[in-house]
């Protein structure tokens, strides 16, 4: 069987200032949630900017996700995933996540919306995968 | 109940998930009932009245980008008005599901009618060469509807959960409730599993939850290939796509959205799909071991012209004020059908599967297969179908006769 061939798409498809469909406001909004739980020290390693474009919402992303996978598993139960190691990222003593639990039971508050009128901030944080380029 | 006597069953090491975004099963996949009248795709005379009454026929005119722009409605209001056409149930306490609401529904959002249009409108088999030559090389899903006739999030909980908790809108959080995760189980179990997202900046919807108490579940897109390069897949895995266009944090190179979401460009979900593919495909030490899901998480608010069936009640109710309806929802309907495909060389080819599923089929096929009697789950997963005992050929298929993606 021929190999199919899968074409790519054109480089102007790329817009990283198309504006955030719903979608991703509500991931955006859950992760807010989750911040207002989180330790001053720790929301201040947090960009603040306005989230209106996918750029934008992808810098708060990477920098929630990228502080839950280098200090939430301190505090966490290991998981049996025993076929891959991640890389261990080096973290102050003091920066330990405080557990958010409470903000998944019922009768919290809803998710806070993202402050707005500030600057991007790039993550702090380098990420330490990425997946396919363009 | 997997049926562990098949050959297919008794080799296979890893079930993966690749779960996109919001395309319905006629928008992507309608055309094939051209070539194979058994997929129950579009005749190409079905249609929708616009707003002025004027009948709209369904046309393969869909474009990869830009022309579902505003993001068709799917909030739960929007979707009650594709499906049942307008009818409430006060006009008509025994209304029935008729698919006719969908140019109207698209229609409120930007009160053009010549736009309005395009909702109707599907691909032809060639622009999607990955997921038509998928599905006709492996075995497509019939009747897999969304689990709710909303959007994303509660939909994809019932991947992960067998349940939304009650919820039919995007506002989900799930801690401590009564049904423990897929993920939990199976690590409880004993057995190996990740969800993989595409990276930090577009990382997991719905599980935040998981994602903060339990990081150590999830990897990247790029540990999913890793894995499958080592020979050390999980058991079970779950991948998602990337939701935005960013910049590589690395400043590498510019990382296109993959998950097909309106607007986004849906020959790069293409690409994504064959790379996810092609990473278990051509290692010949899981090929023979691994069955792969493909399937969509709701339908976006694009047209399919199959009614969601009745199904078994959830247990919970979405009272008026969540579902934005007159009404309150029992979890007794699905929502809009799905494209889905079984992927695995034990699948005969240009099979068809008739019978009806949903995404809680999802844990309720990985519970049977890797833990077994397992009571706690939601009442629809319990009675939710199960898909491995597809993978029922006596033989694996010669590798030649499974095909190959080269990606651009």
């Amino acid at each position: 069987m021929e190999p199919i061939r899968v074409p790519r798409p054109p480089s102007q498809a790329f817009n990283k200032n198309r504006r955030i469909s719903d979608l991703i406001r509500a991931q955006t909004n859950h992760l807010k949630h989750v911040e207002q739980k989180l330790s001053p020290s720790l929301r201040q390693q947090i960009p603040q900017h306005a989230i209106v474009t996918e750029a934008d919402a992808a810098s708060y992303i990477a920098a929630m996700t990228h502080l839950f996978q280098t200090q939430g598993a301190a505090s966490a139960p290991p998981a049996a995933v025993r076929s891959i190691r991640r890389q261990p990222i080096p973290i102050r003593s003091e920066q330990v996540l405080q557990l958010a639990a409470s903000a998944e039971q019922e009768g919290a508050p809803p998710p806070g919306k993202a402050p707005a009128g500030k600057p991007p901030i790039k993550p702090k944080s380098k990420p330490s995968s990425k997946g396919k380029k363009r | 109940m997997t049926d562990k006597t098949l050959p297919g069953i008794q080799g296979l090491q890893h079930v993966v998930v690749l779960m996109m975004e919001n395309r319905s099963f006629d928008h992507m996949l309608g055309a094939l009932h051209t070539t194979n009248p058994a997929i129950d795709g579009l005749i190409g005379t079905e249609t929708n009245p616009d707003s002025t009454s004027v009948p709209v026929t369904v046309s393969p005119t869909a474009e990869f980008q830009s022309q579902l722009d505003p993001d068709p409605d799917h909030h739960f209001p929007a979707v009650d008005l594709q499906i049942f056409g307008g009818v409430t149930t006060a006009q008509d306490p025994n209304r029935a599901p008729n698919m006719q609401g969908f140019v109207k529904s698209y229609f409120n959002q930007q009160h053009n009618i010549a736009h309005s249009h395009n909702i109707l409108n599907y691909f032809t088999p060639d622009k999607l060469p990955v997921l038509t030559g998928l599905a006709t090389e492996f075995a497509v899903f019939n009747r897999w509807f969304a689990s709710i006739p909303g959007p994303t999030l509660c939909n994809r909980a019932f991947a992960h959960y067998g349940t939304s908790f009650g919820q039919v809108s995007m506002d989900v959080f799930y801690w401590n409730k009564q049904y423990k995760s897929i993920y939990e189980r199976v690590v409880a179990a004993g057995h190996t599993t990740r969800l993989y997202y595409f990276d930090e900046a577009s990382s997991s919807l719905e599980v935040v939850n998981l994602l903060q108490n339990q990081p150590s579940l999830f990897g990247t897109f790029q540990d999913f290939l890793d894995a499958c390069s080592r020979n050390q897949l999980p058991d079970y895995c779950f991948i998602e796509p990337n939701y935005t266009d960013h910049d590589a944090p690395d400043g590498s190179g510019e990382l296109i959205a993959s998950d097909q979401h309106p607007d986004h460009d849906v020959r790069a979900g293409e690409q994504f799909i064959a790379t996810v593919y092609n990473a278990i495909r051509n290692n010949p030490k899981l090929w023979p071991n691994t069955a792969i899901l493909m399937v969509y998480d709701e339908h976006g608010g694009i047209y399919d012209h199959v009614p969601p069936p009745a199904c078994m009640p959830d247990g919970f109710v979405a009272q008026p004020s969540a579902t934005g309806t007159p009404d309150p929802f029992h979890f007794d309907r699905l929502g809009v059908r799905v494209p889905a495909i079984l992927i695995s060389p034990w699948v005969a080819r240009g099979s068809v599967i008739n019978e009806t599923f949903e995404h809680a089929s999802i844990p309720a096929t990985i519970t049977d297969y890797l833990i077994g009697d397992y009571p706690t789950r939601s009442p629809r997963e319990i009675a939710a179908n199960t898909f491995l005992n597809y993978l029922n050929l006596p033989a694996m298929r010669a590798d030649a006769d499974c095909p190959t993606f080269t990606i651009d």
